[in-house]
């Protein structure tokens, strides 16, 4: 019983992790509509950028900027010059996807050429693990946990609040609807490509801290996990990615208590199949547009 | 010299078996097929623990079956498996029906292969793998290592051809017609009869069993076979092959087969390898690569070689119902 | 009714998360009719016929097709029994030839699958062949022989309605729904869309077509039936409907409420 809920203390601290990048990926999914297969790649960059700062500077703030300034530039720059010419041609679904894929390869191959392939480590320093009521945690997962909870809650009062946030959430539900109003769909795209790009870079840095130890291909690891939150959580749907991050984070860590440890990712895709399997929508459906059901 | 041409055309000629495969999804149906190399990898698995001795006398390698029997009957095995392989997948991932959908559920499918195979000592010692495949026909034949080179590039040359005809044959045919008509409009071919789901699995399957053809060649050739080689890149590799040379059609896959695949791995091969950075080059092909798909897509989707079907004014002509001088003079 | 109904509906009904859009829809189509199916705009017509077609599950209620209960079935299992339909914009495939188009429509040509098409390759060519033969004759009847090579994605609007009708005769269906086949059609289009519709009427299918253009309705079908808020409220020709109190509220009911 113990060991069940240390699980789910680490997958806590999991589930913070991946809630970073899942809301991110929702967001930007239910705003723009592109299946992006480069999101991995954001996160790595994130890691890097940070693990390249730490050997100029032991700041862990600064390193955190880094890592949102760069993946948020490049959300920005892949949004500009890539998907933004592919769609104004008419691009659209499974060719964008792939367009995403090449951009992807470009970037992890990038790391590959400037990093090399083999791990570099990335330690911070690290309190001894304290018993926090039922979990075992270190000081570096509360922090993790701790900054995913300051930027969801931030993600929330956005969207809710702001301009911008109410904005995104009306382009996403019709962006035809929303252009109509008066809302700059143009610009509100851009805005929602920097702040995932951001919510990217940021979460491949505290995966980064989380492992200790970065490859090029970790973000591309991670995305399908990131995927499976999403979807199991409601694609599009930035309440539901919490949701299916925290369902999944813990989950994983859990089920490593009973089974080997190198399936974790094995439980993240069986949960991704059996969503798609059963329910397809996820957990919170978005609102039915006209679907062709019959087919 | 010249082995290492004969040794580069005999790969190329295999991976033109696989992309000609991975394109009867992405050509014909218009789906993004990343688990590919998964299935080529059962194949090859299969069709390499029926051509192997039991593993009990290996010395610490462990793997099934080990049933010792003759290349055909390995390479109808592992074809056999990927199909089975495609089936099985094919038939969950593409219930949705929906693209992106199924290119997520073939990524997890790969990704879950590899760490189970990888895991899973007992079954394809997994992360070593198989070794000590014989070379097909060896033991019949008796050529030299040099000759026998020229017999294989040979053997994988009358496997492609074969596949190009049946392939061909099925696109011409009302079966290929119907895919096609699926890809560009569902709902319109569901209006006509057509079971979208059946249908694309069926295609699937297909390109599945040329997934293991090729990879029982490969593997044959190799002489081995272990998860390092065929990791979810690969996948996308051949997909740049077949953006390159044209979706859908035979002819301008092999073309960008041999572009993409072939010619441009050499090149990059000739370039002197910098002390220190072994992974340099590797990452430059990649990043060539990327940049390829995103210059095809950009300046030339439909490919350098589209596709073409023969005119219904050509076949009447061939019937000889109408002579050519009466569509003439009926423009 | 004498002769068995080749369709039959009954309480009909379709709930989109709170609105009703068919509302017990009770429907009868004799084999050999054409009939109209008319109301005013949100009376549930085009839900009712993609019910029909199978393209969107009913909440409740049957449906009968030659002696079967299709309400549970998938659209594709629908066309192939024989009823057939065509939508409001028409969905050619682009990338396909006009040729291939009518081919693809040919009927049987959806069951010849991968094994067949590679071993029995005489048969199918005997079948193709037929099939080009048919497909020209109908090509030729709708004046789009001489493009029979094009993709039909670069037809013009009009000669993409034509060949929606070009195709659908070539598959011989039992019955067709038509679904408002005069949209956006000029005059003289709308002549020769008339035309097609009674020749198919008369080769022996069973039509019932949604439109909005009354006159057109009447000139073309016999009978006619009045849809409003999700049900049927009269049938019978026009002429009986024009001196109905029910239709006349319904369509002025749309008029006020604009």
């Amino acid at each position: 019983m113990l060991d069940l809920l240390h699980g789910v203390g680490f997958g806590l601290v999991t589930a913070s992790i991946l809630a970073l990048a899942t809301v991110g990926l929702s967001l930007q999914y239910s705003v723009t509509n592109v299946p992006n297969f480069a999101q991995g790649e954001l996160m790595t960059l994130g890691a890097y950028g940070a693990y390249a700062t730490d050997h100029l500077l032991h700041n862990l703030v600064l390193e955190a900027v880094v890592a949102l300034i760069l993946g948020g530039a490049m959300g920005w720059f892949m949004n500009h010059f890539l998907i933004q010419p592919f769609s104004r041609r008419g691009t659209r679904g499974i060719t964008m996807l792939v367009v995403t894929l090449g951009f992807a390869l470009v970037v992890q191959n990038s790391i590959l050429a400037i990093f090399g392939g083999s791990e570099v480590e990335f330690h911070l320093p690290v309190s001894k693990p304290s018993h926090v009521g039922p979990f075992i945690l270190t000081s570096r997962d509360g922090l993790i946990i701790v900054s995913a909870i300051a930027v969801l809650l931030g993600v929330h009062v956005i969207l809710r609040y702001t301009r911008a946030g109410k904005a995104m959430r009306a382009v996403a539900d019709n962006v035809d609807l929303a252009r109509i109003t008066g809302i700059n769909s143009g610009r509100v795209i851009e805005l929602t490509w920097l702040a995932a790009g951001a919510m990217a870079g940021f979460s491949g840095f505290v995966l980064g801290v989380q492992v200790g130890v970065l490859t090029p291909t970790i973000g591309f690891a991670f995305l399908l996990v990131v995927f499976a939150a999403a979807i199991l959580g409601g694609i599009g749907q930035v309440y539901g990615a919490m949701l299916g991050a925290l369902i999944i984070g813990i989950g994983m860590e859990v089920s490593a208590v009973y089974i080997p440890g190198d399936y974790k990712q094995t439980v993240a895709f069986a949960a991704l199949i059996l969503t798609l399997l059963f329910r397809p929508s996820g957990i919170i459906k978005a609102p039915s547009r006209h679907v062709v059901e019959g087919i | 010299m010249v082995n290492y041409i004969v040794s580069s055309l005999t790969v190329g000629v295999i991976v033109g078996i696989l992309t000609l495969g991975l394109n009867v999804s992405w050509g014909w149906v218009g789906q993004l097929d990343l688990a590919f190399y998964g299935i080529v990898a059962i194949g090859a698995y299969i069709g390499g623990v029926m051509e192997l001795p039991s593993s009990r006398n290996s010395g610490g390698s462990t793997w099934i079956l080990g049933l010792s029997l003759p290349f055909p009957i390995a390479l109808i095995g592992g074809m056999a498996a990927s199909a089975l392989a495609a089936l099985a997948l094919g038939s969950v991932a593409l219930r949705r029906l929906r693209g992106d959908y199924f290119a997520i559920t073939t990524v997890a499918f790969a990704l879950i292969l590899t760490a189970f195979l990888t895991q899973q000592q007992s079954i394809f010692n997994g992360f070593e793998g198989l070794y000590g495949l014989q070379q097909p026909f060896e033991g019949v034949l008796k050529l030299s290592q040099s000759n026998y080179q020229w017999f294989f590039l040979g053997l994988c040359i009358v496997l492609l051809g074969a596949t190009y005809w049946v392939l061909q044959l099925l696109y011409v045919s009302p079966f290929g017609r119907t895919l096609r008509a699926i890809r560009e409009d569902e709902t319109a071919a569901a209006a006509f009869g057509r079971n979208a789901y059946a249908q694309k699995l069926k295609a699937y399957v297909v390109g599945g069993t040329c997934a293991g053809m090729g990879g029982v060649l490969l593997a044959s050739y190799v002489g081995a076979w272990n998860p390092s080689g065929w990791a979810a890149i690969e996948t996308f590799l051949l997909y740049t092959a077949i953006f390159l040379g044209g979706q859908g059609n035979s002819r301008g896959v092999l073309l960008g087969t041999l572009i993409a695949l072939v010619l441009i791995p050499e090149i990059t091969r000739w370039l002197p390898e910098i002390p220190g950075h072994p992974d340099l080059f590797p990452a430059i092909r990649n990043m060539v690569d990327g940049a390829l798909i995103i210059g095809v897509l950009w300046f030339r989707p439909r490919g350098l070689v589209p596709e073409r079907q023969p005119k219904d004014r050509e076949i009447e002509q061939r019937e000889g119902q109408l002579p050519a001088l009466t569509t003439a003079a009926s423009q | 009714m004498m002769v068995s109904p080749l369709l039959e509906v009954v309480g009909l009904r379709k709930n989109f998360g709170g609105v009703q859009a068919v509302d017990e829809l009770n429907l009868i189509v004799a084999p050999g009719e054409l009939v109209g199916l008319i109301g005013p705009n949100g009376a549930g017509k085009s839900t009712a016929l993609d019910l029909i077609s199978g393209f969107r599950r009913c909440t409740g209620g049957t449906i009968r097709f030659a002696g079967n209960e299709i309400q549970d079935w998938p659209a594709y299992r629908v066309s192939d029994s024989g009823l057939m339909r065509t939508f409001q914009s028409p969905r050619e495939w682009a990338r396909l030839t006009v040729m291939e188009n009518m081919l693809i429509a040919a009927k049987g040509s959806g069951h010849i699958g991968a094994l067949k098409s590679l071993f029995s390759r005489r048969e199918i060519a005997e079948f193709e062949r037929r099939g080009r033969d048919e497909a020209r004759a109908f090509l030729r009847r709708f004046e789009l022989f001489q493009v029979r090579d094009e993709f039909a994605g670069n037809l013009s609007g009009g000669q993409k309605r034509l060949l929606e009708f070009a195709r659908i005769s070539m598959a011989k269906p039992r019955m067709v729904l038509l679904d408002e086949p005069l949209a956006g059609v000029n005059p003289v289009l709308q002549e020769k869309i008339l035309e097609a519709i009674l020749d198919l009427n008369r080769d022996g299918v069973t039509v019932l077509l949604i439109e909005h253009n009354l006159s057109w309705v009447e000139k073309a079908c016999a009978r006619v039936v009045v849809m409003a808020l999700g049900r049927d409220i009269a049938t019978g020709t026009m002429g009986e409907h024009r001196a109905d109190r029910a239709v006349i509220d319904a369509y002025l009911g749309e008029v006020a409420a604009k």
